[in-house]
């Protein structure tokens, strides 16, 4: 096939509205576009002038599928504004809700939004008719990482316990019993999915590329709510007050949504396998065990893997979970005071939600109030590496003959892969556009 | 496996609360949860139900009743603040919140006139998925709503033999905090209503809302 057109309005079971746009003249790709036409948010915009401890609470709404890790990002870059150290408590409990919003949206993601495409059904409605143990599975896992964030933070999305200084909601012990009990018996339902998951036949293509997240540097913790940033091509961590050095932001003029390159590649990945291959040794010994059963190893440049990655992490979260319960109980849980600010000044915080690395970077006048902001979301980091992949998979679609309609569904499930957020990634300001 | 005994009641308010009247489901389920539900009966509020309420029903084939209460958009012969129940176990239930025409076996504040132009339609969803409609139609992860839950749920044979859906006609679902004053007059009515509803049926069986 030596001429192909594919247009893709919307990209279907991802968030927000991205299109797909391919054309092929001759064997050779004339045009090839991710276009983000979700509107832009303006949060950077309208967190001017706020107080500092309303950041948290406004930035969360960016998403209601991540909306504890922006709060986690959140608060951490305000903290750092404010000189405020937390307990660790406080980072213990923000920790634990972290783990529950990876697992939903881990969940979420795999079992209804990309397995659909493995088991040839064009959603979880009538997957819910073809594998109706895998829906009412994965129900019962997305509903137990919810919970965890309820029983936390107080809300399973946009949490109304995490606050700059600290938290203000303290589970009580038989409640930290029970989402151990569902955890610990999650685990014969995360081997289902797991089992599910080596069954599928994710397609073979790979693609040098830079992979960038956050570790922890020294205490062997992988890293989801805090850390360095790292990269697969240069490992040494950089301090998150230092990201502009290795997060460099550009507008284009076909994306809502800015792109991203570093300085040691045009474009990078970010997600759960971009964590995978920069922390694969910090990995609990149970997910590196169903990393073995399926064949995920580092440093693995396959996109479709993410998903793999997903599930992986799903374990990693269900144990630390478990543990950080442990640890809790036998600490004991108790009321504290919110930590006040010392200062007022510039800060920048970064958490690994589900997508990937985010950063929030907020200047803080000498009231208290807020005078700038700056937000980068994981999807906005990754639309460049999508096109990349896209540019390297056509060819390869091209050679094996397959129709216009199997094309464009691997296109969608590249796209899907990477569980792309995109109404959270739309959010610049001062874009120009061009009839 | 259905339990031998599905005698529980979960009732589910759905709304946005930052949506105006669209919260009205949510106010509803806050009142019936206030100083604790009677025994037996479960309150739930979500801002998501196509996936919370399959979600609250998995492995619960305790539950007999299943109560949603939800704003809903009207029809010019219906104002808002119009009220009625949709028996969907009765009757084409997924039809009427999806296409519009009240569902005739059941019974509430109105009633059911063939060819009467529709007066609910599911603000959320839309009957067939469609490419490119260029708005928030039904590839918009937010876009399902009580419809896509009910759907759900049928096909994975979750649903509860009884499925009651008390709907509101809401005036202004837009931004804000404030319902329109008919909407907020309704809310004690179809609150009492539920109340007294569920209570019938707990204690009874059946309860024909007239």
């Amino acid at each position: 096939m030596n001429n192909v057109t594919i247009d893709v309005k919307h990209v279907t079971r991802v968030e927000g509205h991205g299109n797909i746009s391919v054309s092929v003249r001759d064997g050779e790709i004339t045009h090839l576009q991710l276009a983000i036409v979700e509107s832009p948010r303006f949060f950077e915009a309208f967190l001017r002038g706020r107080p500092y401890y309303e950041a948290p609470h406004i930035t969360c709404r960016i998403c209601g599928i991540c909306s504890m890790g922006h709060t986690a990002a959140s608060v951490q870059a305000m903290e750092a504004a404010c000189g405020i150290t937390i307990t660790e408590q406080a980072k213990m409990l923000r920790k634990l809700a972290f783990y529950g919003e990876q697992l939903q949206s881990h969940y979420l993601h795999v079992c209804f939004l990309a397995v659909p495409d493995f088991l040839g059904v064009g959603s979880v409605i009538p997957l819910a008719g073809t594998h109706p143990d895998v829906v009412k599975m994965a129900l019962r896992l997305k509903k137990l990482g919810n919970d965890i964030c309820n029983i936390v933070v107080g809300r399973h999305i946009h949490p109304v316990a995490v606050h700059v200084g600290g938290v203000t909601h303290f589970p009580r012990d038989e409640e930290l019993l029970g989402l151990k009990r569902r955890l610990e018996a999650s685990r014969a339902d995360l081997t289902v999915l797991a089992g599910l998951v080596a069954t599928l036949k994710v397609p073979q293509f790979t693609r040098d590329t830079e992979y960038v997240a956050l570790k922890h540097v020294g205490n062997g913790e992988y890293a989801f709510y805090d850390g360095d940033i790292v990269s697969t091509k240069d490992p040494k961590p950089t301090k998150v007050a230092n990201y502009r050095k290795r997060v460099i932001e550009k507008v284009v003029p076909h994306s809502a949504a800015k792109h991203c390159s570093s300085p040691n590649a045009p474009t990078y990945a970010v997600g759960s396998l971009a964590r995978f291959n920069n922390n694969f040794a910090q990995l609990h010994p149970a997910a590196k065990d169903v990393a073995g059963k399926l064949g995920l190893k580092p440093i693995c440049c396959n996109p479709f893997h993410n998903n793999t990655a997903q599930v992986v992490e799903a374990v990693h979260c269900t144990e630390a979970a478990v543990e950080m319960i442990d640890l809790l109980l036998i600490r004991g849980v108790k009321e504290e005071p919110l930590v006040p600010p010392g200062k007022f000044g510039l800060g920048a915080g970064s958490s690994e939600v589900p997508r990937g690395v985010l950063f929030h970077e907020y200047g803080v006048d000498a009231k208290g109030r807020i005078e700038s902001s700056n937000l980068i979301i994981p999807t906005g980091q990754n639309l460049a590496n999508i096109e990349a992949d896209m540019r390297a998979l056509v060819p390869q679609l091209l050679k094996t003959k397959m129709s216009k309609e199997e094309m464009t569904l691997q296109l969608e499930m590249l796209v899907r892969a990477y569980d792309p957020c995109i109404s959270c990634a739309t959010h610049l300001l001062d874009v120009n556009w061009e009839d | 496996m259905p339990s031998a005994n599905p005698s529980r009641v979960l009732i589910v308010g759905c709304g946005a609360s930052l949506r105006r009247d669209d919260q009205a489901g949510l106010r509803i389920g806050e009142s019936l949860a206030a100083g604790g539900p009677p025994d037996g009966v479960e309150v739930e509020l979500t801002e998501s139900p196509a996936g919370d309420i399959p979600a609250l029903l998995e492995g619960r084939s305790d539950i007999g009743l299943l109560v949603i209460v939800d704003a809903a958009t009207a029809g010019e012969h219906h104002p808002p603040g119009t009220w009625r129940r949709f028996d969907c176990r009765r009757g084409p239930c997924q039809s009427d919140l999806r296409d519009g025409e009240p569902n005739p076996a059941s019974s509430g504040a109105l009633d059911a006139s063939p060819g009467r132009k529709p007066w609910v339609r599911d603000a959320s969803t839309t009957s067939e998925p469609r490419r490119g409609d260029g708005g928030d139609g039904p590839y918009d992860l937010h876009g399902p709503g009580v419809q896509a839950a009910i759907e759900l749920c049928t096909t994975l044979g979750t649903l509860p033999a009884e499925v009651w859906v008390y709907a509101v006609a809401a005036a202004d679902t837009g931004y804000g905090e404030e319902l329109s004053a008919p909407v907020a007059a309704a809310i004690g009515a179809m609150t009492c209503a539920i109340r007294e509803d569920v209570r019938g049926w707990l204690t009874g069986g059946r309860c024909e809302r007239a």
